[in-house]
């Protein structure tokens, strides 16, 4: 598997902080990657990093294989599409001829605007003043500059920022269908886990400068353990019957939580509960939701 | 409040720059034994010549930053909600009046000085010198409430410094005007309120300083444009859609 | 790809009222310094050459470095809103051209100043009944102020590089140009920035050489420009990306 980012030992310090602290990047290519993270934990800083606007304390990236520095930026930049921060826009020009700025400095056809603007539905707005646009167009307009030239790389700062449910799910599936239709690799960071969830394949989680979990989707998953909570009428009873057969359980609530039982030996557990006149009012699967999971691994509450 | 948004803002380099400027500007005038006799009304010759020039890009300096701060980062939004607009627009007034009125005091002070350590000769003219202070500052924050019109109601700064720019520019040259057109221009008032005329004779070559009557008519009329300009100002802020 | 930068920081000033003080401030200073002339006859005597002076000496003092300031400010104000320093840097362009894009946009400017304002001249000389022909050094004169702006623009372009604020370059743009006018007084007038624009334009004396010795303005026009563009570029290079 090849990485279209890796960086090695990458530090910044700002002040008597260190923002970013050993940081170990491997984003493969051809995936949607999850940059995940609290408020504050340095996601803008390493992405800004990769894109030389920010310069490394210590450490290496590499890029598209090759190292940022001066002598590759402007090799690298012709292939990287970015969203950092908010959206930049000069608001007193056209949707339209804002993308002609960022055609023109790419070197990207003009045919290319109208096919980015058809993609992100902006066809009607061309003409209208940027700074007269919603958030959500601006934000729009700037995923439809990062597009422009076909880049092999996109690196997106929270882009479902301002954006309705409908313009989230949009963008949603618009980010995934990118690495099949163009073989982009998408580099996007969120607060929002269920986004990233339903959006990425491998996901990276930073916490105070540090990277805590880097690996794919599924392995994030597999750390939540699911348990099947079952109330009764009689809890303290049902509870010693458990016991006795050598079921562990947890109460919590009112609810007793067993741990995960295929379906015949839960069939098997309940009705024994039945014979012995215990009423079963509730019986629910419940999963370590991924917040929980989160909050494990960065010990700290994930804010909106 | 307004204050505290000007910190870290940089208008006391532009003033003090200003005040420097005006040192090293006395002191070279001041290299001839007949000026110091004459040092008083030499002072309050050049000065309001030199103020016509700096004065209103100082004050579209002062208004575009105390402005510009909504405009960037979009607070006006915010802060009309929190207070009534023509409170917003008295509260950046009186901000800037502070600024100008400290700089025109400094510039007072200092020729208050050089007149001291160079000993000018004969009385101290109290009685203009305070004429002068009042009818400086009030053209001062006259212009500032111009610059701060302009600067509320369009966005981009260029327009408000162009204008400062250009004001600058016509008083300059109206002062060399017959009088009738200086009452006529709001920047012309820094000649109409001059104290001192200079009566250059061409074939001696001598220069003759000479003390006129304060122009009061003048004064009022100059009132009168600044709470004109304030009502209509603070009327168009207010009704200003955001 | 210099030209393309250039293109594209000529779009970006579409629908930007640019021109207002450019025109109007040349105007107002030809108009006024013609009636002023004219007023003045019996003691301007030297027709095309007193009214140069009476054209050009407030403009070249007082107002064209803070027009100039006001020019690049607003250049560099556009990409100091809305986090247009992130796009602008992630641009496949090399960072030099960006600084040289807009001095090149600010110079043309000042090219256009100048051509107007010597239009201004020849036009208001005629209106005012001049017989004798116009200066044949006119074109020399425009030229050389033409570097000295072009020295001025590089200048401000740095200080609203590095001071975020539209106003205060402008204003000390104002206060140099001022300077330049203690500094030429001194006999300094060659080693300011502010105060080649005054040399080379004549302002003080249009009739004889320039105040200074030729090779000296050329070799410090150079000297400054490539004093203020190495200084920009290095601060752009080195210096993390603020947006904001």
């Amino acid at each position: 598997m090849s990485y279209i980012i890796t960086t090695n030992g990458l530090c910044k310090q700002s002040g008597k902080a260190m923002r970013v602290r050993d940081l170990d990047l491997k984003v493969p290519e051809g995936v949607v990657y999850g940059f995940l993270g609290p408020n504050g934990a340095g996601k803008s800083t390493t992405m800004k990093m990769l894109l030389g606007l920010v310069k490394p304390t210590a450490g290496t990236i590499s890029v598209l294989g090759k190292e940022v520095n001066s002598k590759n930026r402007l090799s690298i930049l012709k292939d990287v599409g970015s969203l950092i921060e908010s959206p930049s826009y000069y608001a007193h020009l056209t949707g339209k001829e804002n993308l002609q700025i960022i055609s023109t400095l790419k070197g990207v056809p003009a045919k290319d605007i109208d096919r980015v603007l058809q993609v992100l539905r902006l066809e009607k707005q061309k003409d209208k003043k940027v700074g007269q646009y919603s958030l959500g167009m601006k934000q729009r307009l700037g995923l439809a500059c990062a597009l422009l030239g076909r880049p092999r790389l996109l690196i997106l700062d929270e882009p479902t920022n301002g954006l309705d449910p409908a313009g989230i799910q949009e963008m949603r599936d618009l980010i995934c269908s990118l690495p099949q239709k163009y073989g982009m690799t998408i580099m996007v960071s969120s607060h929002l886990l269920s986004e990233i969830d339903q959006m990425a394949t491998y996901a990276g989680i930073i916490s105070r400068g540090e990277l805590v979990f880097q690996n794919r989707m599924s392995c994030l998953h597999e750390k939540s353990r699911s348990s099947i909570a079952v109330r009764t009428l009689q809890n303290g009873a049902a509870a010693k019957i458990l016991q006795d057969h050598g079921i562990g359980y947890e109460l919590q609530d009112q609810y007793l939580l067993l741990p995960c039982l295929n379906d015949h030996e839960l069939a098997g557990q309940m009705g024994l509960l039945y014979t012995k006149n215990i009423d079963i009012v509730r019986i629910e699967e419940r999963h370590k939701s991924l917040e929980d999971i989160f909050l494990d691994l960065t010990g700290k509450a994930v804010s909106l | 409040m307004e204050f505290k948004k000007t910190r870290r803002r940089n208008v006391w380099v532009v003033i003090a720059a200003m005040i420097l400027l005006q040192c090293v500007w006395i002191l070279r005038i001041f290299n001839s034994a007949d000026r110091i006799r004459d040092g008083w009304m030499i002072c309050l010759y050049q000065f309001p010549l030199l103020n016509s020039i700096i004065m209103p890009v100082v004050a579209a300096v002062i208004a575009s930053r105390l402005c510009d701060v909504e405009h960037k980062g979009q607070a006006l939004k915010l802060l009309e909600t929190v207070m009534l607009p023509g409170k917003l627009f008295d509260a950046k007034f009186l901000c800037g009046s502070c600024f100008i009125f400290a700089a025109t005091f400094l510039q007072f002070l200092i020729f208050l000085v050089t007149g001291y350590l160079l000993n000018f000769t004969g009385p101290v003219p109290a009685g203009r010198l305070f004429c002068y202070l009042l009818f400086t500052a009030t053209v001062n924050v006259t212009i500032l409430l111009f610059q701060q019109i302009l600067s509320l109601l369009f966005v981009n700064q260029m327009v408000s410094l162009s204008a400062g720019l250009i004001g600058a520019l016509v008083g300059l040259f109206i002062m060399f005007f017959p009088p009738e057109f200086e009452r006529l221009l709001l920047w012309g008032y820094y000649g109409v309120l001059m104290l001192v005329r200079m009566d250059w004779n061409s074939t001696t070559r001598v220069i003759r300083y000479y003390w006129i009557t304060a122009d009061w008519n003048g004064y009022l009329t100059l009132t009168a444009m600044f709470c004109v300009l304030y009502l209509i100002g603070r009327m168009l802020f207010i009704r200003k859609e955001i | 790809m210099l030209f393309k930068t250039i293109m594209a920081e000529q779009i970006k000033l579409r629908h930007s009222p640019v021109w207002l003080a450019f025109i109007i401030l040349p105007v107002l200073s030809a108009v006024m310094g013609t009636f002023n002339y004219l007023q003045n006859i019996g003691i301007l005597q030297d027709q095309w050459y007193s009214l140069w002076t009476q054209h050009t000496l407030f403009l070249c003092y007082f107002f064209l470095p803070p027009l100039l300031g006001v020019y690049c400010s607003y250049l560099c104000r556009l990409e100091h809103t809305n986090h247009n320093w992130n796009a602008v840097m992630t641009a496949p362009v090399p960072i030099s051209f960006l600084y040289l894009a807009k001095l090149t946009s600010a110079s043309v400017m000042a090219l256009f100043t100048q051509i107007w304002i010597g239009i201004l001249f020849v036009l208001s000389g005629k209106i005012s009944g001049l017989t004798s022909p116009v200066p044949p050094a006119l074109p020399v004169w425009l030229l050389c102020g033409f570097a000295g702006e072009i020295v001025i623009c590089a200048l401000q372009l740095f200080i609203s590089l590095i001071i975020r604020s539209f106003a205060v370059p402008v204003g000390i743009a104002l206060i140099g140009g001022i300077m330049g006018l203690g500094a030429m007084a001194k006999g300094y007038g060659v080693w300011f920035p502010y105060s080649l624009l005054c040399l080379g334009m004549r302002a003080n004396r249009p009739g004889g050489p320039m105040q200074c010795s030729v090779p000296g303005f050329c070799v410090n026009i150079l000297i400054f420009l490539i004093l203020f563009m190495t200084l920009s570029m290095i601060w752009l290079k080195r210096s993390d990306v603020v947006a904001e």
